[in-house]
């Protein structure tokens, strides 16, 4: 074996996952390979892009806050439930979020990507670009290295972290993850428009470098199961749906007909008017939750971000890229604390669930373990957001007669589709799911 | 209450948005579709799932093309027949966003 | 043999944007590469060194970021690489450019190399002037275009090429010549090789030279008379082409022979029948009569 391909430790992808897995190993002193598939780091790597808690990375990048490549800081949320013609929205603004340590930033992927795993690079990580990693190496039971698709193409470590996205061919092949159902994963597409910093400003409300991110479900995504969103950058919107893919099979609709059905909502056309398309792209999300998230490490192997299924999508919260970097720092961690040891095993490595189980990654992930399932509900998806305007409406109808009381109004048009019981089954199941 | 167009409307054909998309593409495909498996399948998820229109049925023979594929994995997760061999293009070809 | 390749990084084509309504290039979204025709040159000349054993010394002129050229040449096989910069080097024009990489090359020690490759054109300007400019300064003969390299056996032992150049309108011109000589390399020559993965690692660690051209003895840029200036940039309007439609009176096989012909002339169009024995030949026949084999 050539001393050259031997390293310390071995990540494969450089997301958010892998890179900030490199950065604490590299920091450590280990010599870290850094394996990306795409010409440069973020060149597949598609989301909202909304980073929550991006103060996770402020801890070990002191000059995070001034150098990191922010769109814009969010300090305005939206829900939305899309009816037919309608729109209902709950809409909340403040200034707190507009300090750092930000709540949430958005970012565009090819340039914060880059910039991560630059500093990853900065800290001694050697970044190899250009090489998809197509297996791992074992000796018995152990992982020692991995399988590039290049001749020559092994290189060994005593610990390998996978963060090589959401097909997670690895944790598949290391027997960790298992093979994917459609009711379990969703499609992301998504367009970049151009507006104009002023433009988005004025149009959002927004001051500065603040920003806004919203969500919509009903009618955003038609009769298929999943959510719209729409974000803004500094001068440009990310705009996207998220829909399940089963779903989207069952009522043979294409993704980007759905896309352009969203875009022409009466409630969103008007904020995406004279939008000039830069970009288009998808991603898969495994947006499983808690009963998608693999078995997280084995002799020499640890799984971090996306691959290993670790993405919050409960509802109104929609979060990755802080679960990717939570894990791939836990991940290092775990894989400094082996080489301490000298022992990889998978005794030692089960030292990363634990961390994971300490910190939100996996308590959120279990906390709201009914929510993907509860989200996915046939009436929250179809008919409540309807509903809930035509609720709205009758509130707001003014038609020069008397009025009932707002209860009886609300009741009456919620009655007209589902029956009392059902309505509290869901009220209930929406409690358990997201409240208590 | 007049409704409004049940039916979506595509604004921009797929081939246009692609157009906006930067691919790299290797002479080797990276996806192979067992297309004797997919005869007789009535619900073709494929076709309805990708996000580049890449699966078409042509006078009931599936055809694909892997040129302009987004990489997300979609197809192969929604196929029931697993008639789809999906990996990764060969490092540095394929897809690269720019502006997302 | 010595063998030097000229590289330049370029926007990939697949990478450019042009706005359709304000027709401005959006620079943002540009992947810098190495330029398709230099990877063309630089492969070619791997394969000649390879075949016939010597050296391959890569450079280019360019910027901090350009090094990654010099990574893909030397991931793929050149012994050495080397970096021409110098800020002002921004400013310069193709002319320049190659009175700075012939200075470069006058610089060594020994003779210049056996040969040079270039890429006939970059993506990005393709003004197609580096390479012959480079040859005039060197006073090097040389062939561009090259669609078609192969090296003979020579019982001399000295190395002969047969070079097949890319002419207008479809010609081929196809030549033999011996080093020393400068080629310029049309990107269709070849498929480019994909490093191995140790090659690879060596290449994104190694170290590059940098050279400042303004203190090469033999380089005095005189940027004042630089050699050309844009005026504009325009993009071009599709010719209208005169669309011959057929007499459809005519039979299927005359249609088509009046569509091909483009209806510039009365081409005659001949059915063959026959043995297929008899056809081939009658065939080649006329590919020979024609020249075109």
């Amino acid at each position: 074996m050539h001393a050259q391909q031997q390293f310390d430790a071995i990540v494969v992808g450089a997301g958010p996952a892998g890179s900030s897995a490199a950065l604490v190993l590299a920091r450590a002193g280990l010599r870290v390979a850094l394996i990306e598939r795409g010409e440069y780091p973020g060149a597949k790597n598609v989301s909202g892009a909304v980073f929550y808690a991006p103060g996770l990375l402020a801890e070990l990048l002191p000059s995070f806050w001034d150098e990191a490549p922010f769109e814009r800081y969010i300090t305005r949320r939206v829900l939305t439930f899309l009816g037919k013609e309608s729109a209902f929205s709950l809409d909340f603004h403040t200034r707190h979020f507009a300090l750092p340590p930000y709540n949430g930033v958005t970012v565009l992927r090819p340039k914060f990507d880059r910039w991560l795993a630059g500093k990853a690079v900065e800290a001694g990580a050697l970044l190899i670009t250009s090489t998809v990693v197509d297996d791992l190496l074992y000796e018995g039971a152990r992982v020692i290295g991995v399988q590039c698709r290049r001749d020559n193409g092994a290189l060994y470590a005593p610990v390998v972290i996978a963060a090589d996205g959401a097909n997670s061919f690895l944790a598949k092949k290391a027997g960790l993850q298992r093979e994917f159902s459609a009711e379990e994963m969703s499609l992301g597409v998504k367009e970049v428009l151009r507006l104009g910093t002023r433009t988005i400003e004025e149009r959002f409300h927004l001051t500065g470098d603040e920003g806004m991110a919203s969500e919509y479900v009903g009618e955003a995504t038609g009769p298929i199961k999943g959510g719209a969103f729409l974000y803004t950058n500094r001068e440009t919107l990310s705009l996207g749906i998220i829909v399940q893919i089963a779903s989207l099979a069952q009522q043979r609709i294409r993704p980007y007909e759905l896309l352009d059905r969203f875009k022409q909502h009466p409630a969103v056309a008007p904020l995406v008017r004279d939008g000039l398309t830069l970009e288009y792209s998808a991603h898969m999300i495994p947006e499983g939750g808690w009963q998608l998230v693999p078995r997280l490490a084995r002799a020499g192997l640890l799984v971090a971000g996306d691959a290993a299924a670790l993405v919050f999508a409960a509802g109104i919260f929609l979060e990755g890229m802080n679960f990717a970097v939570a894990s791939g720092l836990a991940a290092a961690e775990t894989a400094l604390e082996a080489h301490q040891k000298g022992d990889f095993s998978a005794a030692t490595l089960a030292g990363y669930r634990k961390r994971l189980e300490q910190s939100f990654v996996l308590q959120d992930l279990q906390r709201f373990r009914l929510t993907p399932a509860f989200v996915n509900n046939e009436r929250l998806q179809n008919i409540y957001p309807e509903l809930l305007c035509q609720a709205a409406e009758q509130v707001f109808r003014s038609e020069g007669r008397p009025r009932k009381k707002l209860g009886s109004t609300i009741l009456t048009t919620l009655r007209s589709k589902v029956s009392l019981w059902t309505l509290l089954r869901d009220g209930w199941q929406a409690g358990r799911a997201l409240f208590f | 209450m007049q409704e409004l167009a049940s039916e979506p409307v595509a604004t921009q054909p797929i081939e246009e948005r692609l157009e906006l998309v930067r691919f790299k593409v290797d002479k080797r495909p990276h996806i192979r579709v067992h297309t004797e498996a997919c005869r007789g399948c009535d619900l073709t998820p494929c076709v309805y799932v990708c996000p580049a229109g890449l699966f078409e049925i042509l006078g009931g023979e599936m055809h694909f093309s892997y040129e302009h594929c987004l990489e997300c994995g979609t197809c192969y997760v929604a196929c029931e027949r697993k008639a789809i061999e999906w990996d990764y293009p060969r490092g540095g070809w394929g897809v690269s966003f720019r502006a997302s | 043999m010595r063998i030097a390749v000229c590289l330049k990084q370029a926007p990939d084509c697949s990478s450019v944007y042009v706005d359709p309504v304000s027709g401005e290039v959006d620079r943002e979204r540009f992947v810098q590469t190495l330029n398709a025709a230099d990877a063309c040159a630089l492969e070619a000349a791997l394969r000649l060194k390879e075949q016939r054993g010597g050296s391959l010394f890569a450079l280019t002129l360019g910027p901090d970021e350009s090094d990654e050229v010099l990574r893909v040449a030397l991931a793929m096989g050149a012994d050495t690489v080397e970096r021409l910069w110098h800020p002002s080097a921004v400013d310069w024009g193709p002319l320049t450019i190659a009175a700075a990489l012939a200075a470069r090359l006058h610089a060594d020690s020994s003779s210049l190399p056996d040969l040079i490759f270039c890429g006939e054109q970059s993506s990005d300007w393709a003004s197609g002037t580096v390479g012959p400019a480079l040859a005039a300064y060197l006073g090097l003969p040389q062939i561009t275009g090259v669609i078609g390299l192969e090296a003979l056996p020579d019982p001399s032992g000295q190395l002969l090429l047969r070079v097949t150049r890319r002419l207008e309108r479809g010609y081929r011109e196809r030549l033999l010549t011996r080093p020393p000589l400068l080629l310029t390399v049309h990107e269709t020559l070849n498929e480019p090789r994909y490093p191995s993965l140790p090659a690879h690692l060596a290449a994104l660690q190694a170290t590059i030279a940098v050279c400042d051209p303004l203190s090469l003895p033999q380089f005095a840029p005189d940027v004042e008379a630089e050699e050309a200036t844009i005026i504009e940039v325009r993009i071009p309007r599709p010719r209208p082409h005169r669309l011959a439609i057929p007499d459809s009176q005519l039979s299927p096989f005359e249609r088509i022979g009046e569509i091909v012909s483009g209806g510039t002339s009365r081409r005659q169009t001949r059915l063959l029948e026959g043995p297929p024995e008899e056809l081939a030949h009658e065939l080649v026949r006329f590919l020979k009569e024609r020249g075109f084999v």
